[in-house]
């Protein structure tokens, strides 16, 4: 946003050179302590030193927005220029509609400016009215369906106003598209939370759900953790014939690192489990895992696995 | 919101600062954060499941699993290797990835998850504070 070439273009006046700017008094900025100074192009200073002179005398005039808006463009991330634009927004009472989209140009070039999604929160909440954002969104997820950003306005949008209708619907398209989209899981796990909760029902659905999409991507992290994540409640080894499905896909040569992770868990919880006949056997099956994990599946990993297998023949002898 | 290594990070150092690491989670939970933080690594480490190894996280995940007195239990060179392909031979400096601009956050984040590996020729850091145990030292001599 901040090109050089902009001083060559015809249409820049330097505010210096503007007549009815003549009446403040531009303030530089103070970088005599400067360890390593920044070469601020010159549009880049002339703007910033008139800035600092409205902003100082506290001048809440057209002129000076117009001003925020040169000196927004060329530092989307300063953000005491969006701190004052919101005075003269609300003071002069302009639109917060063309806000909104001066807003939106400058997400879509920098999606990842905490600035620029903070002001757009502000304007919706100003305005009451969400129309338009869950389209927003979805726009700017269409470019990266992981924006951190984005996601989190997204969440509030749909917590402030109500929006969760059609919700599973769109992360239920975006899993389709990629199956390894993190943020689309996240997203799944925040609206049934937040709505039918986790009832034996919808754990019943969801654990299929997601075993199918395991089952077309054995080796997807997102969808085992998801898994992991909503039998929380359960217990792993005899909820939902899980340990079935899992050994099922170990015999079909299935080496995903995930599946062997999760078959680890449900063997050390029959294992440490006192009322369990069969738990003598759970543990040398949970080491072997561990064994085949640390030195072929999840070699990377190894130290890791090795802990774990400590661990578990620690766990096993102080639950005797 | 999604796991973040950043923030996790920021959780764990806030809680390690404040002298409460022990005691806040439960066994269960603290065995699952080692996990978490464990699986980022894929050669260097990523900030979310599914996403592109990144820099910055070989000190965002790095320094959580030193605080988490785990940090022994990843591959170390992988790590290393991967700091220091994301050099820029050109400029100098570090990017998030190799082949890409480099900038004064990664650079610093890289040079830190460096330091954690116990790299020659670097300071050691403190891993809540993120600054070197000199400075650290320094700011406890200012207050006395």
């Amino acid at each position: 946003m901040s090109d050089p070439e902009d001083d060559k273009s015809d249409a820049f006046v330097l505010y210096r050179d503007r007549p009815e700017w003549r009446d403040v008094v531009p303030l530089r900025q103070d970088d005599d302590a400067s360890v390593v100074a920044i070469a601020y192009s010159e549009k880049f200073s002339d703007v910033f030193d008139y800035f600092r002179a409205v902003l100082k005398a506290d001048e809440r005039s057209e002129r000076a927005f117009h001003l925020t808006t040169d000196a927004a463009k060329l530092n989307p991330a300063n953000y005491t220029v969006w701190h004052f634009r919101r005075i003269l927004l609300k003071e002069l009472t302009l639109s917060l509609d063309e806000e909104k989209r001066f807003c939106s140009d400058i997400i879509r070039e920098e999606p990842k400016n905490y600035q620029l999604w903070y002001h757009r929160r502000i304007l919706v909440e100003w305005m009451g009215d969400p129309s338009g954002e869950l389209d927003f969104t979805e726009a700017v997820l269409e470019q990266d369906s992981k924006n951190y950003h984005t996601w989190s306005h997204r969440q509030w949008l749909i917590k402030e106003f109500n929006l969760w209708d059609g919700e599973l619907v769109y992360i239920d398209e975006l899993l389709r598209q990629d199956v390894r989209n993190n943020s689309a899981w996240n997203q799944r796990y925040f609206v049934i939370s937040s709505t039918s909760g986790w009832t034996p029902d919808v754990l019943k659905r969801d654990a299929e759900y997601t075993v199918q999409f395991i089952k077309k991507a054995p080796n997807n992290e997102s969808a085992w953790n998801y898994l992991s994540g909503i039998v929380v409640g359960q217990r792993k080894s005899t909820y939902g014939g899980l340990k079935d499905t899992c050994l099922e896909m170990l015999s079909n040569h299935i080496q995903s690192p995930h599946l062997l992770s999760f078959l680890v868990d449900i063997y050390e919880e029959e294992a440490l489990d006192r009322e369990n006949d069969s738990r003598n056997d759970s543990l040398p099956q949970a080491l072997e895992l561990c064994r085949k994990l640390g030195s072929e599946v999840d070699t990377i990993r190894k130290k890791y696995w090795d802990y774990r297998s400590r661990k578990l023949e620690q766990d096993y002898r102080e639950s005797q | 919101m999604e796991s973040h290594g950043g923030s996790t990070f920021c959780a764990v150092a806030s809680l390690a600062l404040m002298k409460r690491l022990d005691g806040t989670f439960s066994d269960v939970k603290l065995e699952g954060l080692k996990r978490w933080c464990v699986q980022r690594q894929q050669t260097g480490f990523n900030g979310r499941p599914n996403k592109p190894v990144d820099t910055c996280y070989s000190f965002w995940v790095g320094a959580t699993l030193k605080l988490l007195g785990c940090y022994d239990m990843i591959e170390k060179d992988f790590n290393r290797g991967y700091v220091l392909e994301a050099q820029s031979p050109m400029t100098g400096g570090l990017s998030k990835y190799h082949d890409t601009h480099p900038d004064a956050l990664h650079s610093y984040l890289g040079l830190s998850g460096l330091s954690l590996l116990g790299e020659p020729g670097l300071l050691p850091v403190d891993p809540a504070l993120n600054i070197s145990l000199r400075a650290v030292q320094h700011l406890h001599e200012l207050r006395h």
